[in-house]
């Protein structure tokens, strides 16, 4: 499944799970169909699509297994099918009754949040396997859906390119400027915390509130925009001279930010409700985990800023804790689920 | 009636069939019928009567009704 003009980090994952399959000897291709939501019945039309899609052999050659990562593709047909949950149509589900979604009391909005569910229950269902790409992912498909799944982590994008640098004078926020992201967390936290400066990366439709809201309160000199494309190495390089990371969204399914945090060294400052992250940040830990109010993140920024030796630490047990993450090992979990051998 | 309108009604049992599968319910009816004017929409520029798409749109509902 992805969305055409647009790449984000799901349609990255499985082009990357697609070469490391192959670099381990495994004939792999990608098949994508774009989800394009006008009216609610496209989400039963894209199942569909994907429903009358049956790859169990393509051009006479049989097709040994099928992995699908995203709702609906989970839905097509295939005797040996393995799915990978990345998350599911979240907007019918956790998000329900939230700003983040837009799904009403209508008739026709609770039979599509119905069918969604039924389209959950038949695709995945009848996958060999259900694997989650995190805690938080299988903990929510038990808890919407009743299914278990098991969680399996994989390492970041450059894992293996990530370095540890000194630490400079800013806070790194890597992610889009989506609401649900909630950069302004940050913003809002910096009137705590005189001496923190920020760096955020990353665009999206919420910038020009942000920059307005970073000069009412009077912190527009301490915030740093990148909005434009860095590349890999400047995206290096920037985890490698943080003075810490902070992850601000609410229920990340995974995250890979505090990943790559923990890879360069670097410890996460996030919040109670962050979801996927906890999995891997813990208070004093590897990290600090504040509630989600501007005072309590400007603190945590305060301790960044006046006890470095601790926060260094706290970097170096979170590489300790994610550098057994490997795509070995997940490719390796994948395929024994499907029975395939290389 | 034309053979292309008994493969479409095939392919309208077929597709109908899936859709109750997938959670998709007889009293649908806007879905449904959505559905069926994609399905009359394969018979390209030529016209498409409303008798067509009534047909479709029957072949489906019953079609989703047996899935289920």
């Amino acid at each position: 499944m992805q969305s055409p003009f647009f790449a984000g980090g799901a349609e990255r994952h499985v082009r990357r799970l697609t070469e490391e399959l192959a670099a381990r000897g495994v004939e792999a291709d990608l098949v994508t169909m774009p989800l394009i939501e006008r009216e609610r019945f496209d989400l039963v039309r894209s199942a569909l699509a994907w429903r009358a899609l049956d790859l169990t052999a393509v051009g006479g050659q049989a097709v040994d297994a099928v992995i699908a990562t995203r709702f609906p593709s989970y839905a097509a047909r295939h005797p040996n099918k393995v799915v990978w949950l990345i998350h599911q149509y979240r907007q019918a589900y956790d998000q329900f009754g939230t700003p983040y979604s837009d799904f009403t009391a209508s008739r026709e909005d609770r039979r599509a949040r119905e069918a969604i569910a039924e389209i959950d229950r038949v695709g995945l269902g009848e996958a060999r396997r259900v694997f989650a790409n995190s805690r938080t992912v299988a903990a929510r498909l038990e808890k919407h859906n009743g299914i278990e799944s098991e969680p399996l982590y994989h390492p970041p994008p450059l894992a293996g390119r990530y370095r540890s640098g000194p630490a400079g004078d800013y806070a790194l926020s890597v992610g889009r400027l989506d609401a649900w992201k909630r950069p302004d967390l940050l913003i809002a936290a910096l009137p705590h915390a005189p001496a923190a400066r920020v760096v955020l990366l990353g665009r999206g439709p919420e910038e020009p509130r942000l920059r307005r809201l970073a000069r009412e309160l009077g912190v527009g000199d301490r915030v740093r925009w990148l909005t434009e494309e860095i590349g890999e190495e400047a995206l290096l390089d920037l985890y490698a001279g943080a003075r810490v990371v902070v992850v601000t969204a609410e229920g990340e399914d995974l995250g890979y930010v505090p990943l790559e945090a923990f890879l360069s060294g670097r410890a996460v400052i996030t919040t109670e409700d962050a979801g996927g992250p906890l999995e891997f940040v813990s208070d004093g830990g590897t990290g600090l985990v504040v509630p989600p109010r501007p005072e309590a993140l400007g603190a945590a920024l305060r301790i960044a800023w006046e006890s470095p030796q601790a926060l260094a630490k706290m970097g170096e047990r979170g590489r300790e804790r994610v550098a057994a993450l490997s795509w070995d090992r997940t490719v390796g979990a994948l395929l024994h689920a499907a029975g395939v051998s290389p | 009636m034309s053979v292309d309108v008994d493969v479409l009604r095939g392919l309208a049992r077929e597709s109908g069939r899936l859709l109750g599968e997938l959670g998709v319910r007889p009293d649908d009816r806007d879905w449904i019928a959505a559905h069926a004017e994609t399905i009359a929409s394969l018979a390209g520029g030529r016209r498409r009567p409303a008798r067509w798409r009534e047909l479709l749109y029957r072949a489906a509902r019953r079609a989703a009704r047996t899935a289920r």
